[in-house]
């Protein structure tokens, strides 16, 4: 398991995130939400060992991650950032088989347990077709499914995703979270952080909100996502159609000040009349 | 679309292409030597054949041009070698060796010399101040980069600009005052210009041993430069001690630097243009493209050795100036004919 015991990491003397108490738990889905700002790519970047923790501790089965040697690490705990998987011109095949790089040894060839999981992990995200195309060809959705499989690839028990799917069309975005589910169903631990309140509500077993830099709530989707909580934190209106599971919200933004009165106050937005 | 055919044949080439520019580096030059006789010269050392040459053609072969091509060889494979490190190292294909401001400061270094008196005592004082000019600047920069065990490689570029600019300034300073004595001032102009002329064994000594290093070093990091390419966070996460390759590979790449300044001055073009060329056309694995630059750049470096003895006889063109008016527009052209795939890139 992976676990974030009251860590903290800090720039200076500001805290960007504190007194994370988290854990990763195989077998299902485990979202991180919050508005911009609220810590969420630090905590991630905590919990893959890519920060080191300021405060308290961050341990994998038990070990703190700082301790481990990085390729140690890597056999643990993969990260998937946001951006693209490369620009290089690698071929999709070339970028996935790099998530062996901790299994095999700086002078080893590449062995038939190398290409297995590389074609498993093709496979599992759908790109199998993908695999002779270059990295630089994708499309979004595509060049994300690249990136999971390279995560995949590593064999690692953790999978922390961050942002899997931003700038995803909706067919694109529910495919990935569908992925991601059946990927936690097979036995690995999945943390994703995410934007999409209701993909959170409806492809996640457990749910962290994070607000300025420190857990707001955890616990079920459905008890942590709640109209109030995301009027709270979120600062909009939302309104929760269904319940549970089902339950979808809609948002809306707050109510300002009325436009007519904040006309003189806003004079570059006005539109000159001819 | 690459093939899989493309290394294996382009191995061939350039291999083939090395061999015989490194014949006619030999049979070319004041006294022109058939490549035939070259060739028995030269196998006579190896195998137990008997000659059938006199013994100007051997002293030519063995102590003059042979030692030549092989101080060409070592300085343009080290060049195209540290270039192409740069490039995966700094993900940016318009890297190269004088990034970190080491040929900078190995002109510095070789000017010291120069300016000292010191070149005129012994042939070894040039090459080890310009050595330790490029591979102190490699550590300093390095130095001055890092806080906290972290070296962003933004800052180390920035740190390599502003050392090398300084380290140039020293140079022009150095230069202005030794133009009192136009000797010393020709001198370290032609220095400066890059060349092989009156290269001999000795250099090839210099060397070889950091190239053989360096070599050694970066080629058993070209997996980590492929995964550095990824970006710093995917290749961390994925098991690359991130700080510790970028350690190793200005260490081999400084040194690589550093043995070619030193036996044969500064070149340009040599280290941005081959290992580029070479990356268009065998991909970004950095296996294949660590050993295809080192090469592919010795064959240059040799092939522009015969062009500038050749250009204007009976006097030699600076060899620096051959790198720069060949590699500069080659490069322009690649520029404009594949823009699509260097956007891309």
């Amino acid at each position: 398991m992976l676990k974030a015991r009251q860590a903290g990491y800090a720039v200076g003397d500001k805290w960007l995130v504190r007194d994370l108490d988290m854990d990763v738990r195989p077998g299902r889905v485990t979202a991180v939400v919050g508005p911009n700002g609220a810590g969420k790519s630090t905590a991630m970047r905590l919990l893959a060992g890519l920060l080191r923790p300021c405060a308290g501790s961050v341990l994998v089965n038990g070990e703190p991650t700082d301790s481990l040697p990085r390729t140690a690490l890597a056999r643990q705990v993969s990260y998937v950032p946001v951006d693209p998987p490369g620009l290089a011109a690698f071929t999709v095949r070339e970028c996935v088989s790099m998530g062996r790089y901790c299994r095999r040894g700086r002078f080893q060839p590449e062995r038939d347990a190398d290409r297995a999981a590389v074609t498993a992990a093709l496979e599992a995200t759908d790109c199998g077709h993908l695999a002779d195309r270059f990295l630089n060809e994708l499309s979004t959705g595509e060049s994300r499914r690249v990136a999971l499989a390279r995560g995949l690839a590593t064999e690692a028990r953790h999978l922390l995703l961050d942002e899997p799917t931003a700038s995803l069309d909706i067919e694109h975005s529910l495919a990935l979270l569908d992925l991601v589910q059946r990927i936690a169903a097979a036995g690995r631990s999945v943390l994703v952080a995410m934007h999409d309140l209701n993909g959170a509500l409806s492809a996640t077993q457990y749910v962290y909100l994070l607000h300025r830099g420190t857990l707001r709530a955890a616990g079920k989707p459905s008890e942590v996502l709640t109209a109030h909580t995301i009027r709270e934190v979120f600062s909009v209106e939302a309104v929760m159609l269904g319940s549970g599971r089902q339950g979808v919200f809609r948002f809306a933004a707050k109510p300002g000040p009325d436009p007519r009165e904040s006309r003189s106050t806003c004079p570059d937005l006005e539109v000159p009349r001819s | 679309m690459r093939s899989r055919a493309i290394p294996a044949s382009f191995f061939a080439c350039s291999a083939v292409l090395l061999a015989v520019s490194a014949v006619l580096g030999i049979a070319i030059g004041t006294t022109p030597l058939p490549w035939t006789t070259v060739l028995k010269v030269l196998s006579t050392g190896i195998l137990p054949i008997e000659g059938g040459f006199g013994e100007t053609e051997e002293f030519i072969v063995w102590s003059v041009r042979l030692p030549r091509v092989l101080v060409g060889m070592l300085s343009g494979g080290s060049l195209a070698l540290a270039g192409a490190a740069m490039q995966g190292l700094f993900r940016n294909p318009l890297a190269d060796p004088g990034v970190i401001g080491t040929s900078a400061a190995a002109a510095c270094g070789a000017v010291s010399v120069f300016v000292a008196g010191l070149a005129a005592h012994s042939a070894l004082w040039l090459p080890l101040a310009s050595f330790v000019g490029a591979f102190g600047a490699g550590l300093l920069v390095y130095a001055l980069a890092t806080r906290g065990g972290v070296t962003p490689v933004a800052t180390l570029v920035l740190a390599g600009i502003a050392c090398g600019s300084l380290f140039s300034a020293a140079t022009s300073l150095l230069i202005s005052i030794s133009f009192v004595d136009w000797q010393v001032a020709a001198e370290v102009m032609f220095w400066l210009m890059g060349g092989l002329d009156s290269r001999a064994w000795v250099h090839v000594w210099i060397a070889l041993p950091f190239t053989l290093a360096a070599s050694g070093l970066l080629l058993a990091c070209s997996r980590d430069l492929d995964l550095m390419s990824l970006g710093e966070d995917s290749a961390q996460s994925l098991g690359l001690d991130v700080e510790r390759t970028k350690q190793i590979v200005l260490l081999g790449a400084s040194l690589a630097t550093a043995a070619s300044v030193a036996v044969s001055g500064i070149l340009a073009f040599v280290g941005l243009v081959v290992p580029h060329v070479v990356r268009l056309i065998l991909g970004p694995a950095h296996r294949l493209v660590l050993p295809a630059s080192m090469i592919a750049g010795a064959g240059f470096l040799v092939t522009c050795d015969i062009l500038a003895r050749v250009v204007h006889p009976p006097g030699e063109v600076r060899l620096g100036i051959i790198t720069a008016a060949f590699g500069a527009p080659f490069f322009l052209w690649l520029l404009h004919a594949r823009r699509r795939e260097m956007g891309a890139a």
